[in-house]
């Protein structure tokens, strides 16, 4: 049976955390999963490609991260507080990657200048594997857990952040990214992109099983109290289970080439990944190493019960909104993008 | 180096920079959404031209202000550790929503309508450009909603939880519309406006100054000077309703805005003057009889406290609260009710935030040239677009060479003016972070290093500026190309009223 403290408003709001995660998993997904190859791919034209499949779209995916941002700062500022301020440094470092991503967007095609594309080539392929990487660390830190004190103030640096199985959990997600992106550059692009997105395709399912059973094995050795929620709910192992016969679908369809099925299941892949982690940290959104009492929790570090309510009505009135008027979006954009469309102007 | 004092820096910096894009946004998004439906009504290209044109500049300065302002959602959490769980439950909803409601709309369409072209129809296309202007100012309105209650806080209660004091909502709308969020709105988007106006302005005078393109700039010109004269008045009303409103909840800010130190009846404007912080004195070669009074309250014999004698005011309060204190313990020890748990929590954070002295104060002399200069140019801009429509009734503005290069050097100022405008609502906030309830000093994440907000500052700076020249440079360059280039217009659509060809390059006439 799931767990009773689901069914508080604090549980509903940790629920909404979780979709806000997933939606940015699945949306900003498309992104940065369909950047990493860039630096793989010497033809001017494939690299073309490579911005063009998202160019229309990507500033409202990564807006999934921005509103989820101030989600968790509406609904747990405790927790908002504590992670941005103790993952300093890896926060910055993701802001750096997030303005170079949205700047050489922009900018990389002002110049005919070839220098001028490839620096911004670069960054922007920075810009894509850096978050994804530290993302899963940011989370797998939390999950394992930081020293924080009673107040939640950080007592670690940045050195502490790096252990193992926060950055196996950063390699999951990346890995995770790069299957999501090339199911998408599989259903959008032709030619040698579509060629080279087949193989990317393997490799980064493959690489992505490989990763998480080493998370996995690292877990069970340096945190085995991750496994305690699972062994307490055993209706939780669905979610793995998802996991791994959406992970076999994706070959599946990649054989077949039915590739929009393949874009929907590594949706669904990407999605039980992050549900993954959540049942197994659930109440605790961030560990104290410090002592246990004083890790920050969906019911010690969430916001009043009025703010709770009114960021409930506004998230039922405006969510809908927001997803109709994307799959609009995506409807415009729809059909593959072929070597000679140019988004840019 | 000072923690507290390089993680303002670093605040202070990047919402300055943020901010350089932030008014054009605002602006540029409206202004073409009306270029694009006055092309829908009159089916003239030129005004299609225009807003296409308009377009490519709009999005070069939408990735600078996405790219920014990412850093402001983070900040809160990096370097205000201590301020995000104070006041989280209030605070990170405007933003939330301003997330929800706004950014995803703005987000959206403007993929929509940068590439949809040929997709989609052109209502559809006019519709998404209407959609952008509405999440950016959307935006405004959530930012500002929440930065207005950092200035005047309402309907909340002040609490002891399990994480520490925190301030809880106790009335959403209350929160939402506290005393200065509509006018600090209205004239904030109103700026934007202006620095659209001017920047359409500037640019089509240079077109005309180089001959190119001379129909669409003659046409752009008239739309953009009954705009930008338009919202140029209207800056001037809204900026003396802000002004009542300033002196009314937060007169400290007004005192230090017009150099008061001392507290008196009808007050002076002081137009040109120096502020001697150590002496506590302001010097005033000119100064007007009764008008900051009369600014302020509408009354020229209104009395307006100085700062001095705010700043008394405010120990005083911090006493009261502190010997209130005192009464409560001894009460609460008694008879431990939540009502007086919270009593006390609210009193102990007034008591710690009023307890103000003068070396808590900003530099009052940046709060009073900003908020002066700011005024003269508001001024400026009133009188350039008022000459501009005089000159365009009177049919020679197109060869007045004197306006044209007047409006295209005058592209700077309004983004100058806007950022005056900040530093005298955020400067002139100081000592606090939330007026009355949370200094800044007491807002900043304690257990962070120096060396890594030294760090942080140095690689913004590096960042910033790099954005800030390719912006610029970018920029200047679309101009330039489009103005060497011809525009391929189908002029058997322009309807007969509009006069093609009368001061293309090829006539002698015309500028």
């Amino acid at each position: 049976m799931l767990p009773m403290e689901l069914f508080t408003l604090q549980g509903l709001w940790f629920v909404l955390a979780g979709i806000f995660l997933i939606g940015y998993a699945v949306t900003d997904g498309f992104d940065l999963g369909t950047g990493f190859p860039m630096i793989f791919m010497k033809n001017e034209e494939d690299r073309k490609i490579l911005y063009n499949v998202i160019a229309p779209v990507w500033d409202g995916n990564e807006v999934w991260l921005i509103a989820g941002g101030g989600m968790l700062f509406a609904a747990f500022p405790a927790v908002y507080a504590a992670s941005f301020s103790g993952f300093y440094i890896a926060i910055l470092l993701v802001l750096w990657a997030l303005i170079g991503r949205a700047i050489a967007f922009e900018y990389r095609n002002k110049s005919e200048s070839l220098a001028w594309k490839r620096t911004f080539d670069f960054i922007y392929w920075i810009g894509n594997v850096l978050p994804a990487i530290l993302f899963g660390c940011a989370v797998g830190n939390a999950v394992v857990g930081v020293p924080i004190d009673k107040d939640g103030a950080y007592l670690g640096d940045f050195f502490t952040l790096l252990r193992p199985v926060p950055l196996a959990m950063g390699l999951v997600s990346l890995f995770m990214f790069a299957m999501h992106g090339a199911a998408y550059l599989l259903r959008k692009t032709e030619g040698s992109v579509f060629e080279m997105a087949k193989k990317y395709a393997v490799i980064s399912a493959f690489g992505y099983l490989a990763v998480v059973i080493l998370t996995n094995v690292l877990a069970l050795i340096q945190a085995p109290y991750l496994y305690e929620n699972y062994l307490k709910y055993p209706i939780f192992f669905i979610v793995p289970a998802v996991m791994l016969i959406s992970w076999i679908l994706y070959l599946q369809f990649l054989k077949s080439g039915k590739y929009e099925k393949m874009v929907f299941i590594s949706s669904v892949l990407s999605g039980a990944t992050v549900l993954n982690v959540a049942l197994a940290s659930f109440p605790v959104f961030i560990r104290s190493t410090i002592n246990p009492e004083y890790s920050l929790t969906v019911f010690n570090s969430a916001s009043s019960e009025l703010t709770l309510k009114v960021m409930l009505i506004v998230a039922v009135i405006f969510m809908p909104l927001v997803i109709y008027y994307t799959r609009y979006a995506y409807k415009v954009f729809a059909g593959k993008v072929k070597g000679d469309t140019s988004y840019y102007h | 180096m000072d923690l507290l004092a390089l993680s303002r820096f670093q605040f202070a910096f990047t919402a300055f920079m943020h901010f350089i894009f932030v008014p054009l946004t605002l602006g540029l998004s409206v202004f073409i959404a009306i270029l694009k439906t006055l092309y829908l009504k009159t089916k003239n290209p030129l005004y299609d031209e225009l807003s296409m044109f308009l377009m490519k500049l709009f999005a070069i300065n939408f990735a600078a202000g996405v790219a920014t302002g990412l850093t402001m959602e983070f900040e809160f959490g990096t370097n205000w550790f201590q301020y995000s769980k104070f006041v989280g439950d209030i605070f990170g909803s405007p933003l939330a929503i301003e997330g929800l409601m706004a950014f995803f709309l703005e987000s959206t369409f403007i993929g929509i309508f940068l590439y949809g072209r040929g997709r989609i129809s052109e209502a559809m296309h006019t519709f998404s450009a209407w959609m952008v202007a509405l999440g950016s100012n959307l935006s405004a309105l959530w930012i500002l909603i929440a930065n207005s209650w950092m200035q005047t806080p309402t309907g909340y209660k002040i609490v002891e939880t399990g994480q520490g004091i925190r301030a809880e909502l106790t009335d959403f709308w209350a929160a939402v519309l506290n005393h200065t969020t509509i006018i600090r709105f209205l004239h904030t988007v109103d700026a934007g406006q202006i620095t659209a106006g001017f920047f359409v302005l500037g640019v089509l005078a240079y077109f005309l100054l180089k001959r190119q393109h001379v129909e669409m700039a003659k046409l752009g010109m008239k739309v953009a000077l009954i705009y930008t004269s338009i919202v140029s008045v209207l800056a001037i009303i809204f900026g003396d309703i802000s002004g009542y409103y300033v002196a009314k909840y937060q007169p400290l800010k007004l005192a230090m805005a017009e150099g008061i130190w001392n507290t008196e009846k009808g007050a002076p404007v002081i137009p040109i003057g120096w502020v001697d912080q150590k002496e506590q004195k302001t010097y005033a070669p000119i100064a007007i009889p009764g008008m900051a009074s009369f600014l302020s309250y509408h009354d020229f014999n209104a009395e307006v406290k100085g700062i001095n004698d705010l700043v008394k005011e405010y120990q005083q309060k911090a006493k009261d609260y502190e010997s209130k204190i005192a009464e409560l313990e001894k009460q609460y020890a008694v008879n431990p009710t939540p009502e007086l748990k919270q009593q006390l929590a609210e009193y102990k954070a007034y008591a710690k935030a009023y307890n103000i002295s003068h070396a808590d104060l900003p530099s009052v002399n940046v709060v009073f040239q900003s908020f002066h200069f700011m005024i003269g140019l508001g001024f400026l801009f009133v009188f350039v677009s008022l000459w501009g429509l005089y000159l365009l009734k009177k049919g020679t503005i197109y060869q007045n060479i004197a306006f044209l290069k007047t409006v295209l050097y005058s592209i700077p100022l309004p983004f100058i003016a806007s950022e005056l405008g900040w530093f005298t609502a955020e400067v002139g906030r100081q000592p606090w972070l939330v007026q009355g309830m949370l200094k800044t000093a007491d807002g900043v994440t304690y257990f962070n290093t120096s060396a890594n907000v030294l760090f942080s500052v140095i690689t913004f700076i590096l960042i910033y500026t790099g954005i800030f020249v390719i912006y610029v440079k970018t920029m200047k360059k679309k101009v330039q190309e489009y103005a060497k280039k011809d525009i391929v217009v189908d002029y058997e659509t322009v309807p007969s009223t509009v006069q093609v060809g009368m001061y293309s390059k090829d006539t002698k006439g015309g500028v």
